[in-house]
């Protein structure tokens, strides 16, 4: 049972998640992302060194002027 | 007669309609009977739309005689990815889900093409909801390579780059999350372009990962993609991650030439996995360029690493959030692989969705910084030629099978999590006779200069001359 820890792990996420996945899904999903996290995580702590401490995700966005919520005087 | 009607640029098409040698009726004409001859074999297609695509030839006529001239696309057959809303018309991404809907409005970018006067000769398949790199359909059939039909034509927009490669449309349209233009303009022998992110509207399209999303013309000559670029680049006030930056007029600099232009090479990333055909073709394609006056500089991306993992976890954790409902009412109308790969999507966590989003800062700071050392980057668009059809696994190098879609995107990652623009250019064939792909990829808002990049490669090179050979299937 190699993927015993993740699918535990994909079945319980995914009844907390109203997701339905009946067990042949489970084990399908399980392949996948045993894959995955460990790429993620391999990231996630290449991002987490103290050089990247400032970046921000990319995701940020630029807010623009509203008509009359910015008084124009001096 | 037809079929080298049906094959002519849309620049030497738009000149005889102008001159009264063609009518638009005849440019339908020709792509309709390519059509017919082969789309049952190459499921380019999933509908045909003949009847509108008809009154809009007839229209275009016309308008024409009228004097009104709507420029170069005026009465130009094209196809249309799946996706991407046609009011009145059936859009399925591709998928069950969506079931028999008919958009009640035009997506932005048909509206532009409206008024720039192209006929919509139909909607082309693509991989279920554009979230896959084969365009294996489980629902309206695999679309297969006009240049052997046994093997895929990439993904997602596979049926417009097969389309396009086989003669069945002069040009046609693509969305590109993370290759989905790119990868099958490469492997069918096309040029395709990603647009610089927000460079041109999503609005109407059905969304694959909101902060990747883009459409762009997939062409067979450098010169037409600029033209249907003209046509559908600028901003939109209903979506609201287009850029105001005013869009340049993209054929006005596409014979400037490549003479002293500094053009990046990362060794280390993009020729370091890959067949040895593709290598070859593109270290040839980049020997035409020095001989055509072009400097090559090695560059060195130092976070280059992660792409791959950044834009998986990226291009999952969206698409399930827009699938959410869905997937929950009715999962069995998904195809298999979509499903697995939007339930994973619900998996990953949030952190590590934003440390890949904070990982695109870097890779984005990374390459802005080197544009200050270089003009474009060259490097392959992927890193092998077509694989059979249905293949969920590939071989690149050492007789070692890899996962098809981490494989595919190895190096069309990194302009998708960048926002950078990216041109592809056939620069080649394997020892098969398969098209080799080279993307140019250039700083934000420099179409123009990629324009001008592949089309000086097109003038000195007969690659895009070539055509599939699909006899009389």
């Amino acid at each position: 049972m190699p993927n015993s820890s993740v699918e535990q792990l994909v079945r319980t996420t995914a009844e907390h998640s109203n997701l339905p996945l009946e067990d042949g899904r489970v084990a399908a999903v399980s392949q996948v992302l045993e894959v995955w996290l460990k790429d993620a995580n391999a990231l996630s702590a290449k991002m987490s060194a103290p050089e990247f401490a400032q970046v921000s995700p990319i995701t940020g966005f630029l807010q623009t002027v509203v008509h009359g919520e910015v008084s124009h005087e001096q | 007669m037809s079929s080298e009607l049906a094959r002519l640029s849309i620049a030497t098409a738009a000149k005889l309609v102008r001159s009264g040698e063609v009518s638009p009726t005849d440019l339908l004409n020709a792509s309709l009977q390519e059509i017919e001859r082969h789309n049952s074999t190459l499921r380019a297609f999933i509908s045909v739309t003949e009847e509108t695509a008809r009154k809009a030839a007839t229209a275009a006529e016309l308008l024409l005689s009228a004097g009104y001239d709507l420029g170069p696309l005026h009465g130009i057959p094209l196809g249309i990815k799946d996706n991407v809303g046609i009011q009145g018309q059936r859009t399925t991404a591709g998928s069950k889900v969506l079931g028999n809907w008919h958009p009640d409005k035009d997506a932005t970018v048909i509206a532009k093409l409206k008024q720039a006067g192209s006929v919509f000769v139909g909607k082309t398949n693509m991989h279920e909801f554009a979230w896959g790199g084969t365009s294996a359909n489980p629902h309206y059939g695999h679309v297969r390579n006009p240049w052997d039909t046994s093997k895929f034509p990439a993904g997602s927009s596979g049926g417009s780059g097969a389309a396009v490669a086989a003669g069945l449309c002069f040009g046609a349209l693509g969305t590109d999350t993370g290759g989905s233009i790119r990868l099958p303009s490469a492997i069918n022998g096309v040029v395709g372009l990603r647009p610089t992110y927000g460079r041109v509207s999503n609005s109407g399209i059905i969304p694959l990962a909101w902060s990747m999303d883009t459409a762009g013309p997939m062409t067979r000559t450098v010169e037409d993609c600029a033209l249907m670029f003209n046509a559908i680049a600028g901003p939109d006030p209903t979506d609201p991650a287009t850029s105001p930056v005013p869009v340049d007029d993209y054929l006005s600099r596409l014979s400037s030439g490549v003479r002293g232009l500094r053009i990046g090479v990362v060794p280390r990333y993009f020729f370091s996995h890959l067949q040895a055909d593709v290598k070859r073709a593109v270290e040839q394609a980049l020997q035409t360029f020095e001989g055509l006056g072009a400097q090559l500089v090695e560059v060195d991306i130092k976070h280059i690493e992660g792409n791959i993992s950044a834009q998986l976890t990226i291009e999952s954790a969206e698409p399930s959030a827009y699938h959410q409902k869905s997937l929950r009412e009715r999962p069995g109308d998904y195809g298999d692989d979509v499903r697995t790969l939007l339930e994973v999507g619900e998996l990953l966590l949030a952190t590590h969705y934003l440390q890949a989003q904070r990982y695109r800062s870097v890779l984005r700071a990374e390459f802005i910084e080197a544009f200050k050392e270089v003009d474009v980057f060259v490097c392959p668009t992927l890193p092998f030629t077509a694989t059979a059809l249905g293949a969920t696994t590939v071989v690149i190098e050492n007789g070692v099978e890899e996962d098809m879609l981490s494989a595919i995107m190895q190096f069309t990652g990194v302009p998708s999590l960048t926002g950078l623009p990216s041109l592809n250019v056939p620069c080649g064939f394997d020892s098969s006779g398969l098209p080799v792909g080279m993307q140019i990829i250039g700083a934000p808002f420099s179409e123009s200069k990629l324009f001008s990049v592949g089309h000086a490669f097109q003038s000195a090179t007969d690659f895009h001359t070539k055509s599939p050979n699909l006899g009389s299937n």
